[in-house]
């Protein structure tokens, strides 16, 4: 299989034309299309009828598109997701294997019933032949955002195989952790250790940056995600998330191998 | 059960009694009555008849009693500590589930013998060892008295580890994290506290304790505890939401119910990206200032009870 370069993982809310637009040209490797933190319920039903023509149009320019599901609304946001062009979908907040194994029957279903495969890494998008055959199955990232969800991580990643990589996604918020007098975020320089030695022990992509001296609430300066995207690549992270087109040009540097 | 508000307390030996006479002058959200490593070997009988009498000194203060057992004699202290007024079982050097499975029995009984509701006494089951580090998910699960927990630190801790105790980084990173993981994943209250560098080991130090409170109430964490009355109004006021927080939170959600009343998820205020992890942020911490200022009332109402009760008494 070719390797996958996915340094940058940028979040758009799915009903976002503008933002949608400023993420492609942001040279993210991965679009995440949002249907759940950044997108107002009042807006779930337009996001949801965004995706199937987003996709194509995201993919024509190289980039990889996840859709960000609701685990809440399971069902609604993978039928909506489920089409020529996407790549995987991200899962926050899950919090035991049954439902990580609810959403690889639900994706197989769909994959099978509309002839959906995922993109290959590079060039024209494949005829659905094998639907579920490791290269063509969609893929799963979860994010550990719950003190459940992280004790149990071993146990929900190996739920499916098409759990190809993992992040705590916005455990700091969802789990409410707060900045320390020393600049880190309480308990998370172990969240993220363990985290990273999970994803080694399970064969799974850890995704994080190396977030400290909060800033919560601000947005972070290209400097400062360079700043956690380095460190984070010397903890083990192989790419970050982001909410901002400007931060992935940091991910990226911080994030493409050094040629010795 | 409520959520307990226990911004202060002070560990004191329970046969040391001009201690345990004037606990109840020292404002504290709760007392902790010790058994263990504060009674020498010789009084632990004797501290076991001590009890009835502390619980009545420390409710003059409106704190909450909880009494410190011997992990070592469960079964010779249970009993004579669950006592009609007594909140909460602290058992130290918690290592194992079995050990909780048999407090937890040992508690349902005196229950049922002192008629005390069955079910209400809890358990706090303190880390302080590597072997508990290793079994806190089994340890925090044993029993449902169990409503509170927070990863090993403190002097046992560092003892087991063959560690120092007052070194300026963090020598407890793992422990910390395992003990209030296994409380979110569980849903306990999570009691740690975040690390502050102090390499002075002065128990008595206002000013130190004052710093630490303060980056805890920041940080989100309620909980504290002492051995030295100084400790006891500088956690109070530390733990306690400021005027100005309070202010700041009515503001934020204000801000918060207008921008999802036009279907937005968020909005910048004063600079500040604000969501709904910003709402809940707020909400969370109003609702902790109405309980701090319930728990200053009850206290303010038992100690001036009590001082009318000494004046006459004294007349």
């Amino acid at each position: 299989m070719a390797e996958r370069r996915r340094r940058s993982w940028l979040i758009v809310p799915a009903h976002d034309d503008t933002r949608v637009a400023e993420a492609a040209g942001s040279g993210a490797d991965v679009i995440v299309l949002d249907l759940q933190d950044l997108v107002h319920d009042s807006q779930k039903h337009a996001a949801r009828a965004r995706i199937r023509a987003t996709l194509p149009q995201l993919c024509a320019q190289g980039v990889e598109v996840f859709v960000r599901a609701d685990i809440a609304l399971l069902y609604a946001d993978l039928h909506a997701s489920v089409w020529r062009g996407l790549s995987g979908i991200m899962l926050p907040g899950v919090t035991s294997a049954a439902e990580v194994q609810e959403a690889d029957r639900l994706l197989a279903a769909l994959q099978a019933e509309r002839g959906v495969v995922r993109p290959p890494p590079v060039g024209e998008i494949l005829e659905a032949d094998d639907p579920v055959s490791p290269e063509q199955a969609l893929e799963l990232h979860l994010c550990f955002d719950t003190g459940r969800g992280n004790w149990d991580a071993v146990e929900i990643i190996q739920a499916s195989s098409r759990v190809q990589s993992i992040s705590l996604g916005r455990a700091d918020l969802v789990m409410d952790l707060r900045e320390e007098p020393t600049g880190d975020v309480h308990l998370m320089p172990y969240l993220m250790q363990r985290l990273i030695i999970i994803a080694s022990a399970t064969g799974v992509q850890p995704i994080g940056a190396w977030w400290r001296a909060t800033s919560r609430g601000l947005v972070a300066s290209f400097e400062e995600t360079l700043a956690a995207a380095i460190t984070g690549r010397q903890a083990g992270f192989k790419g970050a998330l982001c909410l901002r087109p400007h931060q992935v040009a940091a991910l990226n540097q911080a994030f493409t191998p050094v040629m010795e | 059960m409520a959520r307990r508000v226990r911004r202060s307390g002070l560990t004191m030996p329970i046969n040391t009694q001009r201690f345990v006479d004037r606990s109840w002058t020292r404002n504290c959200d709760f007392l902790n009555f010790d058994f263990e490593d504060s009674v020498p070997q010789s009084q632990k009988v004797h501290a076991r008849t001590l009890v009835a009498h502390a619980i009545v000194q420390g409710q003059k203060g409106g704190a909450d009693i909880t009494i410190r057992i011997n992990c070592a004699y469960p079964d010779a202290d249970v009993p004579a500590a669950v006592l009609p007024g007594v909140m909460q079982i602290n058992f130290p050097k918690a290592e194992t589930a079995e050990q909780m499975r048999h407090l937890d029995r040992l508690i349902t009984e005196a229950e049922r013998v002192q008629g005390i509701r069955p079910g209400t006494v809890r358990i706090g089951a303190s880390i302080e060892t590597t072997l508990g580090v290793a079994n806190s998910y089994e340890i925090a699960s044993a029993s449902p008295r169990i409503q509170e927990f927070a990863g090993g630190t403190g002097y046992d801790m560092s003892m087991d580890m063959g560690v120092e105790m007052f070194v300026g980084f963090d020598q407890f990173v793992y422990n910390r994290g395992e003990g209030a993981l296994v409380a979110m994943a569980l849903g306990l209250e999570y009691t740690g506290s975040v690390y502050l560098s102090d390499t002075t080991g002065n128990v008595g130090d206002s000013g130190l304790t004052r710093q630490r409170a303060e980056a805890n109430r920041k940080a989100g964490l309620r909980a504290g505890s002492g051995l030295h009355p100084n400790t006891v109004e500088p956690q109070n006021v530390g733990l306690t939401p400021t005027p100005e927080e309070v202010q700041a939170a009515q503001r934020l959600l204000a801000y918060f119910r207008e921008l999802d009343e036009r279907g937005e998820v968020e909005g910048e205020l004063d600079g500040r990206v604000i969501d709904q992890y910003e709402a809940a942020r707020a909400t969370e911490l109003l609702e902790w200032s109405v309980l701090c200022a319930q728990k200053d009332a009850q206290k303010a109402r038992a100690q001036a009870q009590a001082r009318a009760l000494e004046a006459q008494t004294q007349a």
